[in-house]
């Protein structure tokens, strides 16, 4: 038995953080097509290993944002399937729930669509061996009930026994709108697979290797770093063994880069020497986090808060992308430069710091833009909220640098 | 700390002093220039250090006579008393020197610097040292503005501090304001609004899909049920053509159906009328033949008895015949005639050609033929006549040869040369073989010819040569009077022959010449002879002719030949016209018997014709032409219903006869309406099935939305890094704000509640609370509140000294300084003034209050005074 595991292919949804545009036409092409391509190399990747059968584990778009391009090609691509006699197993998730009967969706006859209550369907091989799928389609945004619990044990009659469920782990940090199951849950039902969907970010559950996040097809923003692509499961005896597979244009990734210079221009040549070294073989867009080794003279400082030399580097990565395939959409760094004060300030200012920087605080903030959803996730995400404290370190750091307030030790 | 004593070394004014402060409110008096200002600027000089002349903006009191520079502080700290000594050092500030007063032992510096820590100089003036107060305007704060006055105060760098917050603040105030409209955020907040208007607009394309997909399949359905009806309505119409088409037929039909069979009648069938017409032309045959014939014997008979050129030859048949006979001899006749006639011709020629070479005497003679002998004698008596001029001439020239003889002759070369070079050409045509080989030979021949020649020309001249020398040896006669002997001979000659002016070596020429133009004249004579013996035969057979000069004309002009000619084809036509008469006759003969023959078949042909038109009852082939088609045209009547109507039957149309035409017609036009209309509609439905499929088409291809969705995830992206920057600055300055509140500890509420119970006391319990919201406000006893611009100077005085007073005590808690007034009070009405002092005192309860003043009040108790 060979069959493909993939989930979160999220057709037609844009890159985040991408600030500007101006970006060249076919790197904007390649951006718009990503999650196509990565889908269509999958498809051909089935095609060609010849595959049992393809599990969809939901999120294959958004539902209220579907595209047509997006529904037109899902539907070709299930057709080439189709072609092969090669079925397709899909459950719908929370971005693409399916409210409406699954009859009216057009797909072609080697799709199958799980319906909002837990079903079995059954699969014979052409090995004759016969294979039991178990799944649910999210029929709305936010299922908050363990569903999981409706789930069958595993049917004895079939060879193998698999599971498909989009939904949060509470051993993964995430909200529990999503189905939301525990480790043991899974386990308790005693199947061969778990095809699971939801997070992006690919991992197994147990340490066998046979509860899968499959993680999304393309990573959209730079917190969904690293090759992108579906599971392979394949059968040994009675034994399973899973092989990940890149099928993803567009890599992103964070490279921390160790620099020691204090001049800009040097800097940045320093900065593309290292990145010409490491030969990106896929497209690549990448933040670079310069680890300053050593203080920082004032003015890099202010020209690295000014998003200066971000915005230099940006462009010149923009101009040859295509033969060095890499992109830089973003540019950090940590120092630990310290704010000096006068002894009768600095307790004061560490205090003080304590009691700033919480995310608490934030919530005034967050109130100013309640409209915003986006913005309010963005407020309310750890990771951002990290950067927003650095980033009022360095604002105050580089304000006192022009203000001439810095008082040294000596 | 407590100031016990000052010692004064020297500063300023003063020198040597010491001065004891042992009241805890001690109140210095001293007149104007007295050394108040020197006494509180050397306190603050011992503790905080020497100020440069830069830092001291008052002054920095050097002392007159170079007295020592500095002095002492005697301090009581935690119940220890030290000594601070501090006098100009190498550096600004000065040296120090830290005693333990009561033991006397010194301190280390860092010890006094750890106790008057973090107080400096400017902390000092900023808390603890109290100038005119009438400046320090207060009033007009608000909470937060006093707030920020006494975090000023709190945080020595707190000026600094807070122009980077305002710097911070003005920033997040670019990127946003609440209700804003020009910052940063708030823009890139708007175009969201915008892009996203533009996203959801673009997005309707999948419901826009989904109708327009619903449409083509209504659509499709719809062309699919028309096509249905269209086939059938294509039946429906085929059928109506086809009736279309049958309808002449059947108009024709119908009215055949008149038409009866029963009108035909027998006889006149094809095969009559082929009968008939064999008939007529069988007649009409007979008939011209017999006619022609008839013709024919005319014309013969006619014809024979007109020909009188036949009779004449008929009647001297005889005569012609035995003439025609001698026609070939008398051909004969003149070929002889015709050959001497050229003889003549001939022989004459060559008489003129040779009268003509013979030269003419002197009288344009010709000259006469002489007799052979005398002939034979010229040639002897030229060469006579040469031989002894020769003769006469070489005697003269005898002395000219005897000189020349010793000349040899040079072999001469030359013809050998030519002959060499002839062989040579010879042979290089040859060896060449080139196309004017043949100039090469012929050049050849030439050459060889003239050598040749030119050699056998030497022995001739060699052999004359000899000759005239024989001669000259042989006849010695004299010369000159044979020469005349032989002249006269000569002479003779010339005479008989008529060759006078004639040279005479022509002579022999000339002569035979002549004989042979004697020859041919007698030639010519001959001819001549024989050709009028030939005319004179031929014109006498012409004669014989004359006879017939009817049918024979010769004409003045013909020659013999055309005259036998003439003669021939008269006699042949004669003949011809003879045997064709002869024919003729027979021909009448057998022409008649014909014409027998014919007028029979005739008249028994006639007879068939009648029988055949009377047993039709017809009187003449007019008649049966017009029966006959009339007939015929019901038969091919007949034939035609019946075939129209199997055709019909055939087409599907049984009964179609009587069938109302009209009605046919229009049922056929409506049917062909419906059909159109039906065609029309499926081009219609067609072309919108094609329409709907390319805005599906386009729809699906339209990467719009893609692309809008990405700027919106920009846009969204963009405005999450303002956000950020926004939320940094707003934390920043919070910070900032935490900083500058934890650094003043709370002092705030602490202050308050000082400020209200000093602000009770001066007010003798007249206002019981000050009240810090937005604007500071002060509470009456009875409850009523009053904001600050409705209070009194007075009790705004009252106030702004309860403020400040409990800000210099709040800190006082921690930093145990003591508190130095320089004449506070000095606009102080008298009643204020006591209630003042009777707040200092309960302010000195807590920290020692040092007040200088030029006025002195009744109301100071001696202990609390200090004169200067």
């Amino acid at each position: 038995m060979k069959f493909i595991h993939a989930a979160d292919l999220h057709l037609d949804s844009p890159f985040r953080g991408l600030i500007s545009g101006g970006l060249p036409s076919d790197l904007e092409k390649k951006i718009l097509d990503s999650t196509f391509t990565s889908f269509k190399n999958l498809v051909d990747d089935a095609l060609f290993q010849n595959v049992d059968f393809v599990l969809l584990a939901g999120d294959l778009f958004d539902r209220n944002d579907q595209s047509l391009r997006s529904k037109i090609f899902l539907d070709q691509q299930l057709e080439r399937l189709n072609q092969k006699h090669i079925p397709v197993f899909i459950i719908f998730g929370n971005h693409d729930f399916l409210q409406g009967g699954k009859d009216s969706l057009g797909f072609p006859d080697n799709t199958k669509v799980f319906g909002p209550k837990p079903e079995t369907k059954y699969l014979t091989l052409k090995s004759g061996q016969r294979v039991a799928i178990h799944g649910f389609s999210f029929n709305k945004q936010w299922i908050t009930k363990p569903i999981i619990k409706d789930y069958p044990v595993a049917d004895q009659s079939a060879d193998w026994n698999i599971g498909m469920l989009h939904g949060s782990a509470d051993s993964v940090k995430s909200q529990d709108n999503y189905a939301p199951f525990t480790l043991s849950d899974l386990q308790s039902k005693n199947y061969d697979y778990w095809a699971l969907g939801h997070i992006h970010k690919r991992q197994s559950l147990d340490n066998k290797g046979l509860i899968n996040y499959s993680g999304n097809t393309q990573g959209r923003h730079i917190n969904e770093t690293g090759k992108k692509g579906y599971l392979l499961v394949e059968s040994n005896g009675k034994s399973l063994s899973t092989s990940f597979h890149s099928t993803a244009p567009i890599i992103w990734q964070k490279i921390l880069i160790p620099v020691s210079s204090k001049a800009a221009n040097t800097l940045i040549k320093n900065i593309f020497d290292f990145l010409h070294k490491q030969e990106f073989k896929l497209t690549t867009f990448i933040r670079i986090v310069l680890d300053f080794k050593g203080p920082i003279s004032d003015e890099l400082i202010n020209k690295l808060n000014d998003g200066e030399v971000e915005e230099v580097v940006r462009d010149q990565s923009l101009k040859d992308w295509q033969n060095v395939n890499f992109f830089v959409t973003s540019l950090k760094f940590e120092t630990s430069q310290q704010i000096k004060f006068s002894q009768i300030d600095q307790k004061y200012f560490d205090e003080a710091k304590l009691q700033t920087l919480t995310s608490k605080n934030l919530e005034e903030i967050k109130r100013e833009f309640m409209k915003y959803d986006f913005i309010q996730d963005f407020l309310s995400s750890s990771i951002d909220q990290k950067d927003i404290f650095n980033l009022a370190a360095q604002e105050i750091l580089s304000d006192t640098l022009i203000t001439g307030g810095n008082k040294s030790d000596n | 700390m407590i100031i016990n004593r000052l010692v004064i070394y020297g500063y300023g004014k003063l020198v040597n002093k010491t001065i004891e402060l042992n009241h805890p409110l001690q109140i210095i008096y001293g007149a104007n220039e007295a050394g108040k200002s020197t006494i509180i600027d050397f306190i603050k000089s011992i503790l905080f250090g020497f100020q440069s002349k830069k830092q001291a903006k008052h002054g920095q009191y050097v002392p007159r006579n170079n007295a020592p520079y500095g002095g002492e502080i005697f301090f009581q700290e935690d119940g220890i008393n030290y000594r601070l000594v501090r006098t100009k050092g190498r550096l600004t500030p000065g040296d120090i020197k830290f005693y333990n007063a009561d033991t006397n032992t010194q301190l280390p510096n860092q010890n006094y610097e750890k106790l008057i820590s973090p107080i400096d100089r400017e902390t000092f003036d900023e808390i603890f040292y109290y100038g005119d107060f009438s400046d320090k305007d207060i009033f007009g704060l608000k909470t937060d503005e006093l707030r920020a006055r006494i975090q000023q105060i709190g945080v020595p760098a707190a000026p600094k501090w807070l122009d980077i917050q305002k710097n911070i603040d003005k920033q997040a105030a670019d990127i946003y304001k609440k209700k804003g409209r020009k910052p940063v955020l708030n823009l890139q907040l708007k175009s969201l609004e915008a892009l996203r208007q533009k996203v959801s607009n673009a997005k309707l394309n999948y419901p826009q899909y989904q109708k327009l997909n619903q449409h083509l399949i209504e659509a499709k359905n719809q062309l699919q049920e028309e096509e249905k009806t269209h086939s059938l309505l294509q039946a429906k119409f085929q059928k109506s053509q086809k009736l279309e088409l049958a309808l002449p037929k059947i108009q024709k039909l119908n009215k055949l159906s008149k038409i009866d069979n029963k009108q035909v009648k027998p006889g006149f069938e094809q095969s009559d009328w082929q009968e008939f017409n064999r008939l007529s032309v069988k007649l009409a045959n007979f008939k011209k033949q017999s006619a022609d014939l008839k013709k024919r014997i005319n014309e013969l008979s006619e014809s024979q008895n007109t020909n009188d050129s036949l009779n004449f030859y008929q009647k001297n048949k005889t005569d012609i015949l035995n003439l025609t006979k001698q026609l070939p001899k008398m051909r004969d006749v003149l070929s002889s005639y015709k050959f001497y006639s050229n003889q003549k011709t001939d022989v004459q020629t060559e008489i003129n050609r040779i009268s003509n070479s013979i030269p003419r005497n002197n009288s344009n003679q010709l000259p006469t033929v002489l007799t052979n002998e005398m002939e034979s004698q010229i040639t002897e008596l030229l060469q006579k006549q040469k031989q002894l001029q020769n003769q006469i001439s070489q005697i003269s020239k005898n002395h000219d040869q005897r000189s020349k003889n010793s000349q040899p002759t040079g072999k001469d070369r030359t013809p050998i040369i030519l002959i060499s070079l002839g062989v040579l050409s010879f042979i290089l045509s040859f060896v060449l073989k080139a196309s004017f080989g043949w100039i090469l030979i012929i050049l050849g021949i030439i050459l060889i010819a003239l050598g040749t020649f030119r050699n056998i020309q030497k022995p001739i001249s060699n052999s004359n040569s000899q000759q005239k020398n024989a001669s000259a040896k042989t006849i010695n006669l004299d010369p000159t009077f044979s020469l005349e002997v032989v002249r006269q001979k000569i002479d003779a000659i010339q005479k008989t022959g008529k060759l006078s002016g004639i040279p005479p070596e022509n002579w022999l020429y000339v002569q035979s010449q002549l004989k042979q133009l004697t020859q041919k004249q007698n030639d010519f004579k001959n001819a001549e002879n024989q050709e009028n013996i030939s005319k004179e035969t031929l014109d006498s057979f012409i004669g014989k002719w004359q006879f017939s000069n009817n049918y024979l004309d010769f004409g003045s002009d013909l020659t013999y030949s055309q005259m036998f000619e003439l003669i021939s084809n008269q006699v042949s036509s004669w003949k011809q016209a003879e045997s064709k008469s002869q024919m003729d006759s027979q021909n009448v003969d057998e022409f008649k018997k014909s014409f027998e023959d014919a007028k029979v078949s005739e008249l028994k042909a006639l007879a068939q014709y009648q029988n055949f038109l009377t047993s039709r009852g017809l009187t003449n082939e007019q008649e049966f032409n017009e029966r006959f088609n009339q007939q015929a045209k019901i038969k091919q009547d007949v034939l035609q219903a019946k075939n129209l109507k199997s055709e019909l039957i055939d087409q599907g149309f049984k009964d179609v006869a009587n069938q109302d035409l009209e009605k046919i017609k229009s049922e056929i036009n409506h049917d062909q309406t419906l059909f159109n209309d039906s065609q029309n509609q499926i081009t219609e439905l067609s072309k919108r099935v094609s329409t709907i499929e390319v805005q599906i088409d386009d729809l699906v291809k339209n990467g719009e939305y893609s692309q809008l969705k990405q700027q919106l995830a920009d846009q969204e992206s963009l405005i999450l890094s303002y956000v950020q920057e926004y939320a940094a600055l707003s934390l920043s300055s919070q910070w900032i704000d935490n900083a500058l509140n934890i650094a003043s500890k709370g002092r705030l509420p602490k202050i308050l509640s000082l400020a209200n119970k000093y602000f009770q006391t001066l007010t003798k319990s007249a206002y019981k609370d000050i009240e810090f919201d937005e604007r500071i406000k002060v509470v009456r006893s009875d409850g009523e509140s009053f904001q600050i611009n409705e209070l009194s100077k007075g009790t705004l005085e009252q106030l702004y000294l309860s403020l400040i007073f409990s800000m210099t005590v709040g800190f006082s808690s921690e930093y145990r300084l003591p508190i130095i007034i320089d004449d506070g009070f000095v606009n102080f009405d008298e009643q204020r003034r006591a209630a003042a002092f009777e707040l200092l005192n309960k302010i000195s309860e807590k920290t020692q209050v040092i007040y200088f003043t030029a006025n002195l009040d009744r109301k100071v108790s001696e202990d609390n005074l200090l004169k200067l």
